[in-house]
């Protein structure tokens, strides 16, 4: 029988140790990406990977340039932020404000959304919204492209904006909303002028984190942004975002060639991305505090 | 405590080891449809036998028979200089098989009207010097050709773009799908799109173009006379001589009359006699 | 006011359309695949190249992932979350863990296909197998678990801790007698969201896990097994059109495993809310 002091230690121990793993999981994840990644400007220069559009990774004069997937990517995060942005603010402040009765359904609806396998909307969109896109839009050539990624990436990412943002709305004190209010100013000007300016940094917040989401998505611009490694000249041409040539090209890849490297390097930026996304929200909010989910 | 963990999962890996006579087959994903269809044969005659069918490509296929991992690999391409590198490094040795034939429709939309098509002009359609179906023919719409492509990383892809391009380069615009699914279902949806898939694939919805006035059939690739077809392998490791048992087995009944006719099941064609 | 009126309907139609599309869309998708789903369905392998039989492998499988995940992220995730609300001071240490923690959280699904490829797969050498899939999900999780637990144990009120430590009890003990069972309810509900992030998740185990057809259920954590997700994306891009209602089958199934698992997550909250108010 071990004393109880002894199991109280012990128990300790582990807790300790769970707590440091997080970190050595994250120090594991940069390290193993970098080890892999950087391999590959040995034989790539940094300028040709950052600046040139021609991704040509299976050509005997093979080419590396990553600029069109970036582009592909930032096009259509933003294209998404346009659309869902707007969208998530308008229903925050209807949730936290207006709302009363139909909130603990509208959020549990909110919350079954966030759980939606993002395979099963790119399997809907590739099937439908391309059939739409083509027969409804004339100027669109494709049916695969920035605006259909952009539509089920919306869907996908308004969950996390509008549960960040209601709740850094219904954190602006009370107090303050109903004092406003007292002193006969309308409910509209008390939003925009005592509860917005409030929760702004909250706002934001919500805003990076749910941007960092979007950047992040696989399957569904793997499956319907249209996979054209080319820099796009409106929302719809097809692009080829940085995360769906990771999951597109891995499976073919020679274990340690010049194109596994380059992926592991694009998996590098994403990492970089999502880090730097991260450590900003975690500034807004100020340090020390844990991201709900 | 520790001990008895680790004790407890050195037995797990023994007796896994032990009891499975698992057929593990990984590679490409092409071959997985035909390949399933004799795994299901193979297992109803061997009811004792196992078989796990993984990997995402060719390359998983080469790199688990380097490294031991799979009894059998899947390739839609030849094995490259880098993997045929890594085998003699090893000491090993992989032997093939030809197992089917893949032959490669070019797809456009019924709507579209044309029934033909050449390897040149395949070849200026997919390097982009085509931009309009009118410049490939006067009495088509004057519109933008939209051309669809398998992912640059498929054995398909390699093949159908040295037969067509042969040195040239793909236009960036080229739309790369990890799927030949969503390129049919691309092409019935748009009337000015083109794409290529495997002859398997073809359904109503699309119109299979004629290459060089030779149709994608099934006698056709078998005689040689279809110009866009290529091979599909299993490969074995033989360092030291053909695996014994039910590995071998399975790729002799692959080989079979009766295995063979399952790859017209599969929309593939047969690489040796039905009959 | 009348233009509080306005902005109340209109913040409230564009609400409700959102709710609207996406009950529509669930409802579509699994309506389309209903009639294709039959106790054989359930219990079958797959046949005739995915065209015939059913899912029963994929099924399986999930449940065997989502367990290595689950047995890897909740002991873990509780202790790092004891650490954080019992333990820790507000320090350099501290700190360093919460950002982490959020790192973890932010990082996309295919970075993590690829570490748990190069860790589990090549340095550890499991191959492509549940240990190595789940293991990755497991770590995709993690935080998920971590945040919620925590979030549940600060809920607890100081005066149940002083009450314990006033009985002679150590900290270990109060902890775990009377911190964590108070919680109870609320980890639970936390596992369970942390499920419902990571079921439908594919990039992940793509690389690390998946096997598309299988003879037989894995018998052991060192195979690699199908899953409802990978299964989706395998008959909606290997297979010819004719899998189509297996596709629409399967795709039913994951949603309604969705839904049922947040229609309990639903119930538990409630039960919550009703205890707390007694």
């Amino acid at each position: 029988m071990i004393g109880r002091k002894k199991r109280d230690l012990v128990v300790e121990g582990f807790i300790y140790l769970a707590a440091i793993l997080t970190t050595v999981i994250v120090a594991g994840i940069f390290f193993f990406l970098f080890k892999d990644g950087l391999p590959l400007f040995g034989e790539v220069s940094f300028k040709e990977f950052f600046t040139s559009p021609y991704w040509y990774p299976t050509y005997e004069d093979a080419e590396y340039g990553i600029f069109a997937l970036l582009i592909g990517t930032l096009s259509v995060t933003g294209l998404t932020i346009l659309f869902s942005i707007p969208l998530a603010f308008a229903s925050s402040i209807f949730l936290a404000i207006f709302s009363d009765k139909s909130r603990n359904f509208i959020k549990s609806i909110v919350e079954l959304m966030a759980g939606l396998p993002s395979v099963v909307l790119g399997a809907f969109a590739l099937k439908y919204i391309s059939k739409w896109i083509i027969e409804n839009i004339p100027s669109a050539w494709t049916g695969l492209n920035i605006f259909n990624a952009s539509l089920v990436l919306s869907l996908l990412s308004l969950p996390y904006f509008i549960t960040l943002m209601e709740d850094a709305i219904r954190a602006v004190p009370k107090t303050q909303i109903e004092g406003s209010l007292s002193l006969g100013v309308s409910w509209t000007s008390t939003i925009f002028r005592v509860v917005i300016p409030q929760a702004k940094s909250g706002i934001f917040n919500a805003m990076i984190l749910g941007i960092n989401r979007i950047i992040g998505e696989t399957m569904i611009v793997l499956m319907v942004a249209g996979g054209a490694a080319m820099v796009p000249s409106g929302i719809f041409d097809p692009v080829r975002p940085l995360t769906a040539t990771i999951a597109g090209e891995m499976g073919e890849t020679e274990l340690g060639s010049t194109h596994y490297f380059a992926l592991f390097m694009i998996g590098v930026i994403l990492l970089l991305f999502s880090t730097c996304f991260t450590l900003i929200a975690s500034k807004l909010k100020g340090s020390g505090k844990i991201d709900k989910r | 405590m520790k001990k008895i963990i680790a004790l407890a999962l050195i037995s797990l890996v023994l007796v896994g080891s032990l009891v499975a006579s698992t057929i593990v087959i990984k590679g490409s994903n092409t071959v997985y449809p035909i390949a399933q269809l004799w795994a299901e044969d193979f297992k109803a005659m061997n009811p004792e036998v196992e078989i796990s069918i993984e990997g995402a490509g060719s390359s998983t296929g080469y790199k688990a028979l380097l490294e031991g991992q799979a009894d059998i690999a899947d390739a839609s391409r030849w094995i490259k200089s880098k993997e045929v590198v890594a085998m003699n490094e090893a000491g090993k040795l992989f032997v093939p098989f030809i197992v089917a034939y893949d032959g490669i429709a070019v797809i456009v939309n019924p709507e579209l009207g044309i029934e033909n098509i050449t390897i040149e002009q395949l070849g200026e359609i997919y390097s982009g010097k085509l931009g309009s179906w009118k410049n490939l023919d006067d009495s088509l719409d004057n519109k933008r050709i939209v051309v669809y492509s398998r992912d640059n990383a498929s054995g398909t892809y390699e093949y159908f773009t040295e037969t067509v391009l042969g040195d040239e380069r793909l236009a960036p615009q080229v739309q790369m799908l990890p799927s030949t699914n969503a390129i049919v279902e691309q092409v019935s949806q748009n009337k000015y799109a083109i794409g290529y898939i495997g002859m398997g694939y073809l359904t109503d919805t699309v119109t299979g173009l004629a290459v060089e006035g030779v149709l994608p059939t099934v006698a056709n690739v078998n005689s040689g006379t279809y110009p866009i077809s290529r091979p599909l392998f299993m490969w074995v490791d033989g360092t030291n001589g053909l695996p014994e048992g039910k590995v071998m087995d399975f790729i002799k009944y692959a080989l079979t009359p009766e295995g063979q006719a399952r790859t017209l099941d599969a929309g593939y064609v047969n690489a040796y006699g039905i009959e | 006011m009348i233009k509080d009126k306005i902005l109340k309907i209109t913040f409230g139609i564009i609400t409700f359309a959102i709710i609207a599309v996406v009950i529509g869309l669930l409802g579509f998708l699994i309506i389309t695949g209903l009639d294709d789903i039959n106790w054989e369905f359930l219990t079958t392998f797959p046949k005739n190249s995915m065209v015939d039989g059913g899912i029963f492998p994929a099924i399986v499988g999930s449940i065997y992932f989502l367990s290595v995940a689950m047995a890897f992220a909740i002991p873990v995730g509780i202790l790092g979350a004891v650490y954080l609300s019992e333990y820790s001071k507000d320090n350099f240490f501290k700190r360093t863990l919460v950002i982490a923690n959020n790192i973890l959280s932010g990082i996309p699904s295919v970075v993590f296909g690829l570490f748990g490829l190069t860790l589990f797969c090549v340095t550890f050498g499991f191959g492509t197998s549940v240990i190595a899939g789940g293991l990755t999900l497991g770590l995709m999780s993690l935080p998920y678990v971590i945040s919620n637990t925590y979030e549940s144990l600060i809920a607890v009120p100081d005066t149940y801790r002083e009450a314990s430590y006033a009985l002679g009890a150590s900290k270990v003990s109060t902890t775990f007698k009377v911190v964590i069972p108070s919680a109870g309810s609320r980890i639970l509900t936390g596992v369970v969201i942390a499920i419902g992030r990571i079921i439908g998740e594919t990039a992940p185990i793509l690389f690390t896990g998946a096997a598309f057809y299988i003879t037989r259920n894995p018998t052991s954590i060192f195979e690699p097994a199908m899953s409802l997700p990978t299964h989706i994306y395998v008959l909606a891009t290997i297979y010819p059109s004719n899998v189509q209602p297996k596709l629409e089958g399967t795709i039913s199934v994951l949603l309604l495993i969705v839904i049922i698992l947040f229609g309990f997550i639903g119930f538990l909250r409630a039960r919550d809310i009703r205890k707390r108010e007694r």
